[in-house]
């Protein structure tokens, strides 16, 4: 295999993929610090950011690709390149159309290296580079001094005086950190996974014997595994700041569209996530933000005639706590209007008719209502609403949870309060037949024991009745087709769930109890069963099944009129 | 005994290419830097025979590390290694003592070329 660029790496004993994924890791660094870069010489930001660092990485990717022979990369960072070079000496103003320019063009540039790392270098590559061309060619022009005397005349709209920094103020890197393949952290965690359960493993049959020495060790033992465990997950972590820097660009476009004037501050981008969480976290988030964005910041006019400052500010904080992150997007814009969203609350019999004022977990149910998110109404009156239904099941999902603080006139506060990591979570454990499953904590409103022969019946479905309305009864061994659980004894078990869109009520008569379970994903074969999200192994070797109630149960709830009909 | 070479450039792509290239043809790449400032540090602790260095780094950049080497031991061997648009700054590293310079992306039997000349010209200095 060669090169593209012709010469043939196995002369030098070289392995083409090596340089690859380095190219793919170097290339990708490369494009975020641009933009991050960009985005950074548009605010005037000095540090890091300087416009000597944004050289240095279109220069850095024009130098990887010309030797991986990706030309029309090449090509494309050498025209940043170019442009840069006259912000650089002073040619160029940064304006926020320049701004847009360049962000247009690293976009760009990202798709050209995707394309020839997937060799998909065809006529769209070919388009897309001249289009990079074509909208850099007036900033080039400029860089090049053509219209050196009056750069404002050749550019109406410039800003001019921004200063970029130069020289000097750079943060210092360090080589005592190495480059860790993603894959071997998932290996890494798998296998700490294998040891935890290995361990409760060797503690039942400890137990089983009896000797005390084995036991001491086992304890010990167990202390080290947690260590390691401790320390994986912590190699595991990402800043947070990795997901946060997008937001900027975010906020910029969508206040220009909308015509307000955000400042997107961004504290605790150190704090680190795992990997899994930060990918699940980035839409809902991206939602929150665009939210405020959107609806709970009001135009620069509006804000004036408030009292307030044209330029809103948008604050996107991380903190740590022990095993829980908590990010928090806050707004200083005009609130929600509490008054109408209970009404529309009492209209959609979400609240009680007698409420007179909302407490923080009613607003948060109501805001994230299914159905709530699309309405146009609450987009005028609230402020909120647009997508909360679909960044409160992401957040459930991560086993995380919400809240939503706001003063009228003084802006709101979105919380998302999420775990760490992903891989071990807390489960009720119970017995279906000989078998146990498992469901994790979250989803569990309650367990409860009912008389049975209590059970009424709603359009020849069996429900339980409580306070609030019915609760459908699910035997779950219909749903699995198994034997029925006979057991005629005067009382039964229900676990009642909450399915994120409504609750339900299982009949299991063999609950085991809360434990922390290592979740594994299912083999390739039985992937992808509905309503099964992975597996454990338990301290007996058992295996148990992990539910998502959200699927397992879907089209199981009740319609809205048949949980009127019955309240006990 | 084989030349030991010092090899610096900010990419870990580049670094990798370089060395691969030298040692597939007998060299031993004995040390790598990331930015000027450290490629300095590192040939005063290795004394290589030879330095490939990169133009555009953070910190300080290879000129001014030319320049600092050269203060330090006037026999240094210095080539540069620039992508294309930097003539300008080959020209500076040149003035300030850098023997040579390669182009990227690099054509390796031109920089095995160029490398095993220098290696062969008798220190003037």
């Amino acid at each position: 295999m060669k090169l593209s660029n012709g010469w043939d790496p196995e002369l030098l004993s070289m392995n083409i993929s090596d340089y690859k994924s380095l190219f793919e890791a170097e290339a990708k660094e490369a494009l975020e610090a641009l933009e991050t870069g960009v985005l950074g010489l548009e605010c005037g930001d000095g540090g890091s950011s300087c416009i000597d660092e944004l050289f240095r990485h279109a220069h850095n990717l024009k130098g990887i690709s010309g030797a991986m022979g990706y030309d029309s990369v090449v090509e494309a960072s050498h025209a940043i390149e170019n442009v840069l070079d006259g912000v650089r000496s002073g040619r160029i103003a940064i304006s926020a159309d320049e701004t847009d320019v360049l962000l247009r063009a690293v976009d760009l540039l990202h798709v050209l290296v995707k394309q020839a790392l997937n060799e998909e270098e065809d006529e769209s590559g070919e388009n897309l580079l001249q289009e990079v061309i074509r909208i850099l060619e007036p900033s080039v022009e400029r860089a090049a001094g053509t219209c050196r005397e009056e750069t404002a005349a050749c550019h109406p709209g410039v800003q001019a005086g921004v200063t970029v920094p130069t020289f000097g103020e750079r943060s210092v890197s360090s080589v005592t950190t190495t480059r860790v393949d993603l894959e071997t952290l998932d290996r890494l965690m798998d296998i700490v996974g294998e040891l935890i359960i290995s361990r409760i493993r060797l503690g039942g049959i400890a137990s089983g014997i009896g000797s005390k020495p084995l036991l001491d060790e086992l304890v010990s033992s167990g202390r080290l595994i947690s260590k390691i465990q401790k320390e994986v997950m912590e190699t595991r972590l990402i800043p947070v700041g990795q997901v946060f820097q997008r937001f900027k660009r975010l906020v910029r476009d969508t206040a220009r569209e909308t015509g307000k004037q955000v400042h997107l501050e961004i504290r605790g981008a150190e704090i680190g996530l795992d990997r899994t969480v930060i990918e699940s976290i980035a839409d809902p988030l991206m939602h929150v933000i665009r939210n405020a964005v959107h609806h709970g910041v009001e135009t620069p006019g509006e804000r004036l005639a408030a009292g307030k400052l044209e330029l809103a500010t948008i604050i996107l904080n991380a903190r740590r706590e022990r095993n829980f992150v908590t990010l928090e997007v806050s707004d200083d814009g005009r609130g929600i209007d509490m008054k109408q969203v209970l009404k529309l609350g009492k209209e959609r019999d979400l609240v009680p008719p007698s409420m007179r004022e909302l407490n923080e977990e009613d607003l948060c149910r109501i805001l994230a209502a299914p159905g709530f998110s699309t309405s146009e109404d609450v987009d005028s009156i609230s402020g909120r609403g647009v997508g909360m239904n679909i960044v409160k099941k992401a957040i459930d999902s991560l086993g995380g949870s919400m809240r939503i603080r706001s003063e009228q006139g003084e802006g709101t506060t979105v919380t998302l309060h999420l775990p760490t990591n992903l891989s071990i979570i807390k489960a009720l454990l119970f017995y279906l037949g000989r078998e146990v499953h498992a469901i994790p904590i979250e989803y569990v409103r309650e367990t409860t024991r009912v008389e049975s022969g209590s059970f009424k019946s709603v359009q020849g479905r069996e429900v339980h009745a409580t306070k609030k309305g019915a609760i459908p009864i699910i035997k779950p061994w219909e749903v699995f087709g198994l034997a029925p659980d006979r057991e005629h004894t005067r009382f039964v078990k229900i676990i009642i769930i909450d399915t994120g869109s409504g609750e339900i009520g299982l009949v299991i008569n063999h609950i085991i109890g809360q434990q922390d379970v290592v979740i594994k994903g299912l083999p390739v074969l039985i992937r992808g069963i509905n309503g099964i999200s992975g597996a454990t192994i338990l301290g007996s070797g058992e295996i148990a099944f992990i539910w998502d109630p959200t699927v397992l149960f879907k089209g199981r709830l009740l319609h809205e009129l048949d949980r009127e009909a019955i309240v006990s | 005994m084989k030349p030991r070479v010092l090899v610096v450039d900010d990419a870990i792509f580049m670094r990798k290419m370089i060395s691969d290239i030298l040692e597939s043809n007998g060299m031993e790449v004995v040390g790598e830097a990331d930015t000027g400032s450290r490629a300095v540090e590192r040939y005063k602790e290795l004394k290589p025979d030879l330095v490939t260095m990169d133009i555009i780094m953070p910190e300080m950049n290879g000129i001014d590390a030319v320049r600092e080497i050269m203060a330090y031991d006037s026999k240094a061997r210095i080539v540069m290694c620039s992508a294309l648009g930097q003539q300008a700054l080959v020209q500076d590293a040149v003035v300030s003592g850098a023997k040579d310079f390669l182009i990227k992306p690099f054509n390796p039997s031109r920089v095995i070329e160029v490398i095993t000349k220098i290696l062969n010209q008798v220190p003037t200095a």
